[in-house]
């Protein structure tokens, strides 16, 4: 029974019009910012990543420094992946509840049924 | 035989048992038996998808390696967060978005269907059959070492519990079964860190000393070399737990579990959040281990470090031979189970999905096959729990596990990763591409970790492939083998949707699957 419902989604009389929704400009804006962010996250993270297996491969004898007693630069390092990984995950929810939720309703609202008629021919490739 | 151990063990069994009878009579659609009808909320996700990932390799594995060679096992669970950022920027909502079922709904979505389709089908049932069987050889011995129960007859129970979940519960059952597991196993974490922590007065720079101080290495315990992995080495491991636990398809198919995008997104928040926690846990607890128990302990705990947690949950409760000793023993071990089995149950519907709604419903019946998809989904995960359980049997408990879990893992990198990450992101991607991607990272998996040390039928030293983990090749090979068979070929559009079709959906939720509650 859902199956069916779910397959219905596809038909073409009941799907939204997507390609008003491509060629809107908060979609536009959604995808600009929030693959702004996500860039900029993966590569912070896995920047990050990089550098601790660099120090703990290259560098194991500055891994072994003591920062304070029993804490080594290496143990600290480890320690900050998950701080990092914390603060981008935190970041990224917000940022999508108070930028990305807003810019995804206003591109859906662009390929509302009403105005399917009037896009079909604004649309870009 | 460990009475105490037992009953908890059947305490356990019987209250997950219940769980699959309430949710085998939820459980009718196809909807239902994949996505557990799309009921399971953010925070419940969370716990679900983080507890994938509070397997025993990490709850048991870690804590040993950490008892063992201090900070190079620290190593793994500061690399293995990284993966769930991953999860969240990249995948979590595009997946709930763009897919029903499997990931090959999202990988195939605007490529050619067939070919794409089998294509991920087969990595995902490689990942799930090789992880099932560590899983399972993990389990018979766990078992046999905490309890006293034969190997043969531990397998084979482990193995029916899971079934009963999987093909009478499904996805819920799976789901409630894996939460259960890890809030569990969040309890005996606090707990066993507490202990600790009471024992070194709180104060954390002595946690680390004493553990230095009662290790054979001295300072050099809280230095990288404990345990004497070359750079190489780690690197590959690192780039196994980061990239490859990302691209698991028992994790990515919870998302799919959820009403909507917005949840996926605050489950891969919790579980991030849960994840990271339950991780600093265990660096108490497997540090905790070295600074807590006597010396004596270190025959006990094993060459593999394993019995590190079960060992310090005795001696915290009383010590061997009380009942508080015994008592949460049994406990911490009855956790350490309920973990593989939550963990293989998820194993077993990744794979029976990729059987049934792929293969069978959309590849050989060409999506006319929607109707008996059920059907065909329990048949198969029953086949495939029968199958991975027969050659965990043939294998016997001296079975190398490590190198099973580096070769699942690998698989999952050099194979899913590339491709399901360039089919949403990558314009000029092509199915050429992704089949290609997909074929070139799975045959060097399998292919290098055969060249490897722990395989290599002429010995360690004379190995070809002196790395443990094929990851490090497999997984730019991926990448490589998905570019280049991209410019090769000309293929511009699927046939069906477009780049800019998955684009709008996979970003805005246009067109995705709905919740069943709602209409």
């Amino acid at each position: 029974m859902t199956s069916q419902q779910d397959q219905r989604l596809d038909d073409a009389e009941a799907a939204p019009d997507w390609r008003a929704v491509h060629a809107s400009v908060p979609f536009r804006e959604l995808v600009a910012r929030r693959g702004r962010f996500v860039r900029a996250a993966t590569a912070a993270v896995l920047g990050w990543f990089a550098v601790f297996l660099l120090v703990v491969g290259i560098a194991p004898a500055l891994a072994g420094q003591v920062v304070v007693a029993g804490m080594t630069v290496g143990f600290l390092l480890g320690m900050s992946q998950f701080v990092v990984a914390w603060l981008l995950t935190w970041r990224y929810l917000t940022l999508s509840a108070t930028v990305f939720s807003g810019l995804e309703a206003a591109a859906l609202a662009a390929g509302a049924p009403v105005v399917v008629d009037a896009t079909t021919d604004g649309v870009r490739p | 035989m460990n009475g105490t151990r037992l009953i908890a063990f059947a305490l356990l069994v019987g209250v997950t048992l219940a769980v699959t009878v309430w949710a085998s009579r939820r459980t009718h659609s196809a909807s239902e038996f994949f996505a557990a009808g799309r009921s399971i909320s953010g925070s419940q996700n969370g716990l679900a998808i983080a507890g994938d990932l509070m397997s025993a390799a990490t709850f048991l594995g870690f804590t040993g390696a950490m008892y063992l060679s201090g900070f190079d096992g620290w190593v793994m669970p500061s690399v293995t967060i990284v993966a769930f950022v991953l999860i969240l920027l990249l995948f979590a909502e595009r997946m709930r978005n763009a897919g029903r079922y499997t990931v090959a709904d999202v990988l195939s979505f605007r490529l050619r269907e067939r070919p794409v389709r089998a294509a991920t089908a087969a990595a995902t049932m490689l990942v799930a059959v090789i992880y099932l069987v560590a899983q399972l050889v993990g389990a018979g011995v766990l078992i046999r070492a905490l309890t006293g129960l034969d190997f043969v007859p531990a397998v084979i129970l482990t193995g029916l519990a899971m079934l009963a979940y999987v093909v009478f519960g499904g996805m819920l059952a799976t789901t409630w079964v894996q939460i259960i597991k890890a809030v569990l196993l969040m309890i005996a974490g606090f707990a066993l860190s507490l202990g600790v922590l009471i024992h070194v007065g709180f104060d954390w720079s002595a946690l680390f000393t004493t553990a230095a101080a009662n290790h054979p290495a001295g300072d050099a315990y809280l230095a990288p070399g404990g345990s004497g992995r070359s750079f190489l080495d780690t690197l590959s491991v690192a780039l196994a737990f980061a990239i490859g636990t990302a691209a698991l398809p028992h994790v990515l198919i919870r998302f799919f579990t959820v009403p909507d995008a917005k949840t996926a997104r605050s489950s891969a928040g919790w579980a991030t959040a849960l994840i990271g926690v339950f991780f600093v846990m265990t660096a108490i607890i497997g540090f905790g281990a070295r600074a807590v128990l006597p010396p004596e302990a270190g025959e006990q705990v094993g060459k593999s470090g394993n019995l590190a947690a079960p060992l310090l949950a005795e001696y915290l409760g009383g010590g061997a031979g009380t009942f508080g000793g015994d008592l949460f023993t049994a406990f911490v071990s009855a956790v350490a189970f309920a973990t593989i089995l939550a963990v293989v149950a998820g194993l077993v519907l990744s794979a029976s999905g990729a059987v049934a709604h792929d293969l069978w419903a959309n590849v050989m019946r060409r999506g006319q096959g929607e109707a008996n998809e059920t059907l065909v989904a329990r048949l198969a995960a029953a086949g495939i729990g029968v199958v991975a359980i027969a050659i965990t049997l043939a294998a016997g408990p001296g079975f190398n596990v490590a190198f099973l879990v580096g070769l699942a893992l690998s698989v999952a990198a050099g194979a899913n990763f590339p491709a399901l990450l360039l089919a949403m992101t990558w314009k000029r991607f092509t199915t050429t591409g992704a089949i290609s991607g997909i074929s070139a990272g799975l045959v060097t998996s399998v292919v290098l970790i055969v060249l490897s040390p722990s395989v290599w039928p002429g010995g360690p030293e004379s190995a070809p492939y002196q790395i443990e983990y094929p990851t490090l090749v497999a997984l730019p090979v991926g990448f490589l083998a998905c570019w280049i068979g991209s410019l090769l070929s000309s293929e511009r559009q699927g046939p069906e949707h477009s780049f800019e079709e998955l684009q709008v959906r996979s970003q805005t939720g246009l067109g995705s699957e709905e919740t069943a509650a709602v209409h």
